[in-house]
Formats: structure tokens, sequence, C-alpha cells
């Protein structure tokens, strides 16, 4: 078993254990982010490869999608339902984009490591900033969604609600 | 550009706006979590069949990027179930429901009859349809209980 092999596979179980951290009632609110999320980078991923901006040339399922079929339908949708849950509603502008901020910052490092170390992605026409950019702005757009979908109040309200 | 990217187009204007037209804004909710599980789900079965050596299609978006046709897996598969999903007859007896998923089976596999008769979206064989159709009954029924079980609490809300 090669490195990238090795990546792939403790990156699945990662994915799978960290399942276990989600409360058990927020099982439904996870669910409809995780399947936004799917929807978002289903397209986005298809685009980038499609458009030569990005290679996997390790990946799973090599001779049917060119994407990373971890990280585009298991992964990073599962980082959105944590980022969605554990979101600080309540609190100051500063506070939520420097959550918002944080999680971006925190997926940009290790894929820039592996970009840099491993043959499990290669920026063709990209940059590491245009990932966290497109980090940012999708996970942005599905909390819109998940605020709209379960008709959350982000102002903070006398009458704490949950 | 042939006629099979033509209809691909069509496919893209025109289920949006019939989406729009037919879902009622009351529930517009349990419409797009039923798209995006079945996203979900037809994601899962085409990498899968694909893999397998199961599914193929021959003229489709994202050609480089990928073996599967992103337009029926994304777009037109998930409408039809939202379809299917807003139709259902909650309050109707076995024979009623079980008639509903035959008749939504039913539509998904005469729309893959007529793309395989007349494009080159999918090649569709027998056998194809035969899998189809019990892949289409698992799916739509996963997707149902899971939209069933999502909205609960918006039932509840409005109940009390």
């Amino acid at each position: 078993m090669n490195m990238e092999h090795m990546i792939l596979y403790i990156v699945y179980a990662c994915t799978f254990i960290s399942l276990a951290y989600i409360p058990k009632n927020k099982w439904r609110e996870a669910s409809i982010a995780y399947f936004f999320q799917q929807c978002t980078t289903w397209f986005l991923g298809l685009l980038t490869v499609e458009l030569d901006l990005l290679e996997y040339p390790v990946r799973e399922f090599a001779n049917i999608n060119e994407t990373s079929f971890l990280f585009e339908f298991l992964f990073y949708p599962i980082v959105g339902s944590f980022f969605c849950i554990y979101y600080p509603r309540n609190k100051s502008m500063g506070k939520k984009i420097l959550y918002t901020s944080a999680f971006c910052t925190s997926l940009t490092i290790p894929e820039v490591i592996v970009e840099s170390y491993t043959n499990l992605i290669n920026y063709l026409k990209w940059e590491w900033y245009i990932t966290w950019l497109s980090l940012y702005i999708t996970l942005k757009i599905l909390w819109i969604f998940y605020k709209w979908f379960f008709q959350l109040n982000e102002k903070p309200s006398p009458k704490a609600r949950d | 550009m042939n006629f099979d990217y033509y209809v691909m187009i069509l496919f893209w204007i025109v289920i949006p706006i019939i989406l729009w037209k037919v879902i009622p804004r009351s529930r517009i909710r349990e419409a797009i979590a039923a798209l995006l599980v079945f996203q979900m789900l037809t994601w899962l079965f085409s990498i899968g069949l694909t893999y397998a050596g199961l599914l193929y299609s021959p003229i489709r978006f994202f050609e480089e990027a990928t073996t599967i046709n992103f337009t029926m897996e994304y777009l037109l598969f998930p409408s039809v179930a939202v379809l299917f999903y807003l139709k259902f007859p909650q309050n109707a007896n076995f024979t009623r429901r079980m008639v509903h998923y035959l008749f939504w089976v039913g539509v998904i596999l005469s729309i893959m009859i007529l793309l395989g008769t007349f494009t080159n979206l999918m090649v569709v064989r027998l056998d194809h349809l035969i899998r189809s159709f019990f892949n289409f009954l698992i799916e739509l029924w996963i997707c149902r209980h899971y939209v069933l079980w999502v909205t609960e609490q918006f039932e509840t809300k409005r109940v009390s």
C-alpha cells in the first residue's frame, strides 16, 4: 500500500468515525446539510476537472470520474454538516467570519501539504487561495440554505431557542 | 452540435421551469429534501453500476471528467422523484400506494426507453430496464421515507 492509498484509507476511516460526534438530535439537520453540500460539490468538482484546473492522479473509481469521490461525496459534505451544527448563530459577525475562516484554513493547509508531497491532487491552473475562497463561498451558501430550510433566526434573542 | 446536446440543453431549461410551476410554495422544503436525497442516491447507484459495467452513456456533459450522464442523474431522475413525492397519496390504502410507486417507476423507465431509442444519451437494453425497475423502486422508497423523517419536525411545529 503506497502513501496515497494509505491517506485515502485514513481519511475514509476518520470520516466515518466522525459521524459518531454528530449529536443524536441533530441528525436531521446534519443530513440536509450533507445532501446540499453534495449537490454543490458534485457539480463544481466536475467543472474544475473538466476545465483542467485540478487533477486527481490517484483516486477511486478512476475510470468513471476524474474527481475525488472521497472528498466530494463524503468528506467535504460531512465537514459541511459539522459546520452547520456548530455554527455560532447567535454570536457577533466577527465570530462568524472567524468560525468560517477557521474551517477554510484547516481544510486548505492539509490540501496544500497533500498537493506538494503526494499524487492525490495536483494544481494545474489553481492556487491555494482559490481553494480557500471556494470553500468559504460554498460554506456560506450552505449556511444561507440551512438557515432558510430550518427557519432559523440568526439575531440574538432574549428567548434562546432549542 | 448534434441533436443529443439539444435534448440535454432542453432538459436544463424545461425541467427547472416545470419544477417551479409544480411545487406548491408550502411544500418547497419537502421538494428540495426529496431532490437532494435522490441526487445522492442516483450518484451512488450510477457510480456503482458504471463501475460494474452495467450502465453506459455515450453522449454527456463533462465528457472528460466523468462517464456518468450528469444531466440524467443530477437533474432528470431527481426531478421525477420530486413529482413522485409531491403526488404521493399519503392516506390511501396499500394497493393505491403500490400503484403510485409502479406508475412513477414506469415514468422513469419510459423516459429511459425514449432516450435509448431516439438519442445517444443512454444505452438501454432489456436487462438495464429490469435492473432499473428495482433500483428506482428502492431509491424512491428510500427517498420518500427520508423526506418523511426529515420533515417530521415541521409537521409537529405546525400542529403545535
